[in-house]
């Protein structure tokens, strides 16, 4: 036992909050020790460096014998389990040390290495229980097995539990809502409630496994009776019926923050985050003096704390570039930290982006980096890849019979997206052996069998076959495309629909913009393009902008399909224009690529200043890359050829690299590799930046 | 039609990341089809400078493309491989 008091001078001893460990589980003061307590923190925090923000999560680990914890650890390190995955589910290492490796031994013969580190708390079940569930034969996912193991280690379920679930009427009708989350979680009296409700009867597509997992019938009825739910429908999706308590909606869409920012609370945020946690973050110096890094995202998934922390970094100080809304939703600053500390980030920064860091961690990265796969397929990984994948799936994937027979259909956006189980059902079929054209590598990376099917099937594909194209296969289903086609937009505007606007558009946003005033006013701006990627509150935006004002003669529809205010704003402030000499550069084909020329255009004035042509850059310039232009440049000074003629920038920087080889025998290709441009253009991006 | 990585590395320093996520492969063919039979033998060198066109419904850029032939006369093939800037005419 341990007094509250004692508690909180060890804590303050190692940074820790006493608030979070007693609130988390206040065993801690019943079975805790007080020399105990600070042997255990003084090996976690000083001789593992395990960060403070995981021990609060897990106290647990502070009542339990030091010797053991080190025991496992030792055994872990040995085994090269990944130890992030260990710090964030610290509660393996109590378990007791012949049991872990017993259960480490079975998982690895029998489901691989891959396993534990999928769910390394596993390991903290003792082996016996994971033989229980196999013999149940589940028609899951073989590691689901593990999933529900582990649950019933954790007393949220039992045997006999997940027997009565088997053999019900609700899962012969409804399999498909039942996952091992389902099994794990739920118990089958409450998952009968909800199937028999008004509730699922009436909106069945607010209904997943998730729901079923998490939620009870109860609390599901008070949402969908509330006025909130009535009043704001798009705001309720299965995963906030899955996860909101309609209190904690309610003070949600009550308050003053809701009001003032509606912008900043999608379903997401009803689904996942507290109006305290809300109002700490717009309340914050951070929030004002950023706002541009806060979106919905950023309040359904941050703490204020965790984002102060990051913005206060050195590592957001050196490379702000590496920090979006995405970052300070979903990392913390210890994976950052040593992220960009590491040796992986030296030797391949361009492999690293606020997507890297917003979801892969380093020990996955490294293990990616020094494969094999990678050695002998360097093209197939991106900064994507890294973010969003693991070397065991891209092995899988490149062992397999699929990728040997068709190595065109795998690119690094299949690997990055994709499962090889998918890939083979979807090689497998019907659908891919009678229409190959219509698979890609976007689809493999992108669809499911079950959804292209659907689609093949419909009457839609058979009525418009032009309108389905791999790209519509690839990112849409046909749920909403009936939508659309029924739509009395598309009756009225067909020539608006394309398989573009299909593939990357809704009906409602569709709906929006077609009843704006603003497309009622300048109609020879909107496309198909236009429809298919812009929304109607940058368009507003844009059209009601001062820049429009003074230059409408730079917005064409190709503006408003893939430019927005902000950059357009931002490139139109940039000092150039104000210069006579260069106010001709600025055309709509610029304009229209404001997101890219705002960074690109600086690095292309100072490239020119240092070879002394700043006077002579033309629109070709500024079309082509810095790569491009820099390796021309070079070869003119080699060559001892004039970079200006005639008062005029040297002709062959305006032709096309394609054309230049036909005319003179220059191959820019080879010239960019002869004088790559890599090392300057990083150079110049810094400076750019600060 | 294949883009290599050099391709990629230019288009990456060309266009911002959803720009080129944008791409469908089935209109850009067409599209890269249509250019080849009228001669543009530079056509891959278009799509690396010219993204944002290539996101046109091929129909669409066709007919801004026949536009900008009639623009630029019978050498039109020539006048814009020689001249990046005159793509700035395919912009309404």
């Amino acid at each position: 036992m341990i007094s509250e008091y004692n508690l909180k001078i060890l804590c303050e001893k190692y940074n820790i909050s006493v608030d979070k460990l007693v609130n988390k589980n206040n065993n801690i003061l019943d079975k805790g020790e007080f020399f105990e307590i600070d042997k255990t923190l003084n090996y976690l925090i000083n001789d593992l460096n395990i960060s403070p923000s995981n021990i609060e999560k897990c106290p647990s680990i502070l009542y339990m014998n030091v010797e053991n914890i080190s025991l496992n650890i030792e055994f872990l390190k040995k085994e090269h389990i990944s130890f992030t995955n260990i710090e964030t589910c610290l509660h393996v290492l109590n378990t007791e040390h012949e049991s872990l490796i017993g259960t480490y031994k079975y998982v690895v013969e029998n489901y691989g290495v891959e396993a534990i580190n999928k769910i390394t708390s596993v390991l903290s079940c003792p082996k016996h229980i994971i033989k229980d569930v196999e013999k149940l034969n589940l028609n899951i996912d073989k590691i689901g097995n593990l999933t529900i193991s582990h649950s019933i280690n954790f007393g949220y379920t039992n045997i006999e539990n997940i027997q009565k679930m088997l053999h019900s009427q609700e899962y012969y009708e409804h399999p498909e809502l039942f996952t091992s989350t389902t099994l794990a979680h739920a118990k089958i009296e409450d998952i009968q409630k909800m199937l028999h409700s008004q509730e699922y009867r009436e909106y069945p597509e607010l209904f997943t496994s998730q729901t079923l997992a998490n939620a009870n019938i109860e609390d599901i009825q008070k949402i969908l009776q509330s006025k909130e739910y009535h009043e704001h429908p798009e705001l309720f999706t299965s995963q906030t019926l899955a996860h909101a308590k309609i209190e904690d909606i309610q003070k949600i869409l009550q308050s003053k923050e809701y009001h003032e920012h509606p912008e900043l609370f999608t379903s997401q945020t009803l689904a996942h985050a507290k109006i305290e946690d809300i109002q700490k973050i717009l309340q914050s110096q951070e929030y004002k003096d950023h706002p541009e890094l806060f979106t919905s995202q950023t309040l359904a998934h941050a703490k204020i704390e965790d984002i102060q922390k990051i913005l206060q970094s050195q590592e957001y100080k050196e490379h702000p570039e590496l920090f979006t809304s995405e970052t300070l939703a979903h990392a913390n600053i210890e994976d950052i930290q040593k992220m960009l500390q590491s040796q992986e980030y030296k030797d391949h920064p361009e492999l690293f982006t606020s997507t890297t860091l917003a979801y892969a961690k380093i020990e996955d990265i490294q293990k990616m980096l020094h494969s094999q796969e990678y050695k002998e397929h360097p093209e197939l990984f991106t900064s994507t890849t890294l973010a969003r994948t693991k070397i065991e799936d891209i092995q899988k994937m490149l062992h397999s019979q699929e990728y040997k027979e068709h190595p065109e259909l795998f690119t690094s956006e299949t690997l990055a997206h994709a499962k090889i189980e998918d890939i083979q059902k979807i090689l497998q079929s019907k659908e891919y052996h009678e229409h190959p054209e219509l698979f890609t590598s976007q689809t493999l990376a992108r669809a499911k069998i079950e959804d292209i099917q659907k689609m093949l099937h419909s009457q839609e594909y058979k009525e418009h076959p032009e309108l389905f194209t791999s790209t519509t296969l690839s990112y849409t289903n046909i749920e909403d495309i009936q939508k659309m086609l029924h739509s009395q937009e598309y009756r009225e505007h067909p020539e608006l629909f394309t398989s573009q606007t299909l593939a990357n558009a809704n009906i409602e946003d569709i709906q929006k913009i077609l009843q704006s005033k603003e497309y009622h006013e300048h109609p020879e701006l909107f496309t198909s393009t236009t429809l298919a990627h812009a929304n109607i509150e940058d368009i507003q935006k844009m059209l009601h902008s001062q820049e429009y004002k003074e230059h409408p003669e730079l917005f064409t529809s190709q503006t408003l399909a893939h430019a927005n205010i902000e950059s357009i704003s931002k490139l139109l402030d940039m000092p150039y224009w104000k210069d006579e000499r260069y106010e001709k550069l600025l055309t709509s084909s610029i304009v229209a690529n404001a997101k890219v020329m705002i960074s690109k255009i600086p690095i292309l004035f100072k490239m020119a200043e240092e070879y002394g042509i700043n006077e002579y850059i033309n629109v070709s310039f500024l079309l082509f890359s810095p790569s491009k232009n820099y390796a021309l440049i070079n070869y003119l000074i080699e060559s001892n050829l004039p970079l200006v003629i005639e008062g005029k920038l040297n002709p062959v920087f305006s032709y096309q690299p394609g054309a230049l080889k036909s005319r003179y025998g220059i191959d820019v290709k080879e010239l960019i590799k002869k004088y790559p441009y890599k090392d300057n253009m990083e150079e110049i991006n810094k400076n750019v930046t600060r | 039609m294949l883009l290599d990585d050099l391709d990629i590395k230019l288009l990456k320093e060309n266009f911002d990341e959803e720009t080129i996520n944008s791409m469908d492969i089935d209109n850009i063919s067409k599209i890269y089809l249509y250019l080849k039979e009228n001669g543009i033998y530079y056509a891959k060198d278009l799509i690396i400078t010219s993204l944002d066109l290539f996101l046109l419904p091929s129909e669409k850029f066709i007919k801004q493309f026949e536009k900008l032939k009639i623009k630029l006369g019978k050498d039109y093939v020539n006048k814009l491989g020689e001249d990046a800037s005159l793509i700035e005419l395919m912009y309404d």
